[in-house]
């Protein structure tokens, strides 16, 4: 049968059409598009309010938690989800009591990953980014969470300091996560309430504070810092991070860095090392391990020997320890001592030449680490995508963030403020990271690992300022090749 | 005075065999049938052979072959050929490495000798064997203890600010030390771990080669007039060479080998002054992703550890045996 000419439609013979006509044509052309829509849309893989948050989902999410839904929290949010949506059951894949990353690399390389994981950090993604293990998942940062009422992106849901903490690139997104850590300084308010102490605001208090500490004796130790945590990722050297955004100021903006907040890419870092603008040579880099250094006088005996934050809570808790630098996951374990926390003090001229008025940024990490959600490619190729995202997109719900955060000890990233307000500083911490911290997490791990060996050694005495500067510049020559043929930069 | 067999000629050999041959029937039947036996034999040593060569044969050419690449543990990685090895000869980290693994080996094959060895020769000499069983056992209960167990103790008692040592030392106003927070004492702290060095393993294979020394050797001794002395040094002694040979090779090996302590105290710190082969090992693969020169370090450990077990077996051989008697 011919197809019917708009005039046949039931208009005049003059090929003209009337109002009622014009709107139901409209109306049916519009949901006619908005179908098509959604059909692109899912065909995508972009998961689209009919399939999101409904019972429309079915099959079995094989799920890599790295041991953070194995608490009775997890394994309740795992029941309602399951619940929520009676055709999916979720089955978790438990990880071995060794080093869990290698069993990931093990896991992808085998070629039949589970469709879900939970990471320790964005390194996991970021470092196998050539061999195609990991799904981009900008377009679903970009897509509406349905189980968060009138959220338009999924990205307004996490706090805004928080979200270059998750982009890599060339504004990539391997990882989405509504949780993280940072770091900062607990203090013993015992201690600070005999000693008439209050947290400092500046660098220069901030010295001060730890003089009338040490001058105080009674066995106190001012300042308790796991120097000997060599490993991707530990604590100490976060403060050497935070310290490079407020000194390095001028370099970041040398850096010229795309990101609205003034992050820097690791092609920007990896660019600005081999053009000499970050450098071990320059004199505002080695301003920051100056200032590093400024606080070994008030270090506890044996700095080195505290390799992990274990021993630091061990101290903390003996209640000699004033102030302890260290990330934010510790605080539901300290159980002897009344604490506050303060984060790093702002740097004033009274300290370096290099401090600037601008906002000083407070924090190292964010949501680089604090269990990220990444998701294979090959689950888009099982067909399991829409599940793994509609996991992601319920789990970064407030209700549900809240819950996990509490249950894992990180923080709770998202807008809706789910934190205890004891966590309040390390909050702040991070959202507000330092612009360079994303990047240098993002260089190869014997970057990280290098640098807190050669800041060790420069702290305890062991090396000199020009030789750890020679060995650092070594260290970054090599982790910018070394980045430029693994990321393909 | 036995009686002496003829020898058998060639002729009458041939007879013999023909007349196996055309007497027995079986015996046309005994070689195919030994050599089925030998079949059934090589067929239940197969599943065994497999997993050895799968589990522990496969991964040591492997890491053999994968020395010569640039690898990161996934994919193939790219030929290097002997770069790896030029890299290691020059890395200033693996050099302290080997000094401090010669060091710790020099120092455990010393105490596995001069404690455990007097050790058991007073737990041999006790009268009462009750009194040798319990203190046996006593010096052998560590040994079930794990040895992280073992470790995270003692980094308690070394903890510079709250640990015991330290704490005894300010009790009589001796100067209280850094121990694994000093790269000048990190090393030789963890040299003092397991103090007083009583290695369980080492004093039973002792006690064992002590009681196997026939009894009529020292009682010819007592009666030569020969102090216990002179009889531990020119009787026991020399007698117990293999066992020491044993202790020596074993405690040489597993100090080269094991990298436990220092995983768990300094992680090769403070400034590289306790790291070790293993330790450096383990860095590269899983810290740096840098697997092929992991391998690397791991063909050297195997070529030190083969070279000095070769030159420990031929020349610690026992000169002196008084079990063999003469036809």
């Amino acid at each position: 049968m011919a197809p019917k000419k708009l005039s046949q439609l039931g208009g005049s013979p003059t090929n003209t059409i009337n109002r009622r006509q014009f709107l139901g044509g409209t109306l049916a052309l519009g949901a006619g598009l908005a179908v098509a829509g959604l059909g692109a849309g899912e065909a995508l893989g972009v998961p689209t309010a009919s399939a999101a948050g409904t019972k429309s989902l079915s099959g079995t999410l094989s799920f890599f938690d790295h041991q953070s839904f194995s608490n009775p929290t997890g394994k309740q949010l795992i029941a309602e989800y399951e619940k929520l949506h009676p055709g999916v059951h979720v089955n978790i894949v438990s990880a071995p009591p060794a080093t869990i990353d290698q069993y990931v690399n093990t896991l992808m390389e085998g070629g039949a990953p589970p469709d879900l994981f939970v990471v320790a950090t964005n390194m996991v993604p970021w470092q196998n980014v050539k061999d195609n293990w990991w799904l981009d998942l900008t377009p679903y940062a970009n897509a509406p969470d349905p189980y968060v009422a009138g959220n338009k992106r999924w990205t307004d849901i996490v706090l805004p300091g928080v979200l270059p903490t998750l982009v890599f690139r060339r504004g990539q997104m391997y990882s989405l996560t509504t949780t993280g850590f940072d770091v900062g300084f607990f203090y013993n308010k015992a201690i600070f309430q005999k000693l008439k102490l209050k947290p400092p605001t500046t660098w220069a208090a901030l010295i001060a504070l730890l003089e009338r500490v040490k001058r105080a004796g009674g066995g106190y130790i001012p300042f308790f810092c796991c120097l000997g945590e060599l490993q991707y990722g530990d604590q100490t050297p976060g403060l050497l991070m935070i310290l490079e955004d407020t000194v390095m100021s001028r370099t970041i903006d040398r850096l010229n860095p795309s990101d609205p907040s003034g992050a820097v890419s690791v092609s920007e870092l990896v660019r600005g090392i081999k053009d000499g603008v970050y450098s071990a040579k320059n004199a505002d880099y080695q301003e920051c391990w100056k200032i590093f250094k400024s606080l070994a006088p008030y270090m506890q005996r044996g700095a080195a020997a505290a390799n992990d934050s274990a021993l630091g809570l061990a101290a903390f808790e003996t209640g000699k320890v004033a102030t302890w630098f260290e990330g934010s996951f510790n605080a539901p374990q300290i159980t002897k001592v009344d604490w506050g926390a303060f984060v790093v003090p702002n740097l004033t001229k009274a300290t370096t030449r290099f401090a600037t008025n601008a906002p000083q940024r407070k924090g190292a990490y964010g949501a680089t680490a604090g269990f990220p959600f990444v998701i294979p490619t090959e689950t888009k190729k099982k067909g399991k995508l829409a599940l793994a995202v509609d996991f992601i997109y319920w789990m970064s719900a407030p209700e549900q963030t809240q819950r996990y955060a509490t249950a894992n000890g990180v923080l709770d990233l998202d807008r809706s403020g789910g934190n205890s307000p004891d966590l309040s500083a390390f909050v702040r911490a991070a959202n507000s990271v330092s612009r360079l911290s994303v990047a240098e997490l993002a260089l190869p791990q014997s970057f990280f690992i290098n640098r807190a060996k050669l800041l060790e050694a420069y702290v305890l005495g062991q090396l000199s300022l020009s030789s750890a500067m020679t060995q650092m510049q070594a260290v970054m020559d090599q982790a910018a090749a070394q980045a430029t043929t693994e990321f393909g930069l | 005075m036995t009686a002496i067999a003829p020898r058998a000629t060639k002729a009458s050999s041939r007879t013999v065999l023909a007349g196996r041959e055309s007497a027995s029937p079986v015996g046309s039947r005994r070689q195919p049938a030994r050599g089925r036996k030998a079949l059934v034999g090589y067929l239940f040593i197969l599943p065994t052979m497999a997993f050895a060569a799968t589990f522990m044969y496969f991964p040591a050419v492997s890491a053999v072959w994968h020395s010569l690449f640039n690898w990161t543990g996934i994919g193939n990685g790219t030929f290097v050929g002997l770069h790896n090895f030029v890299a290691l000869a020059s890395d200033p980290v693996m050099r302290t490495a080997v000094v401090n693994v010669l060091k710790l080996a020099a120092f455990a094959m010393l105490v596995s000798v001069l404690v455990p060895l007097p050790v058991a020769k007073l737990i041999t000499s006790l009268r009462s064997q009750r009194a040798q069983y319990v203190w046996r056992v006593l010096f052998v209960v560590p040994l079930v203890l794990p040895s992280v167990v073992i470790y995270l103790l003692w980094q308690f008692l070394y903890d510079p600010n709250f640990g015991p040592i330290n704490r005894l030392l300010g009790l009589v106003h001796l100067p209280q030390q850094l121990w694994l927070g000093s790269p000048s004492e990190a090393l030789y702290a963890i040299m003092g771990i397991g103090f007083p060095w009583v290695q369980g393993f080492a004093l039973l294979i002792f006690i064992a080669g002590i009681q196997a020394i026939p009894a009529e050797l020292t009682d010819a001794a007592r009666v030569d007039a020969c102090g216990p002395w002179a009889t531990f040094r020119r009787i026991e002694l020399p007698l117990l060479k293999g066992q020491l040979r044993l202790v020596l090779v074993l405690n040489m090996i597993w100090t080269i080998q094991d990298y436990t302590a220092v995983l768990i105290l300094t992680q090769g710190g403070p400034v590289n002054s306790t790291m070790v082969p293993g330790m450096y090992l383990y860095q590269n693969a899983f810290d740096n992703q840098n697997m092929g020169y992991a391998s690397a370090i791991g063909v050297v450990m195997f070529v030190i550890m083969a070279v000095i077990t070769f030159l420990n077996l031929r020349y610690m051989r026992p000169s002196v045996d008084y079990s063999r008697r003469e036809r």
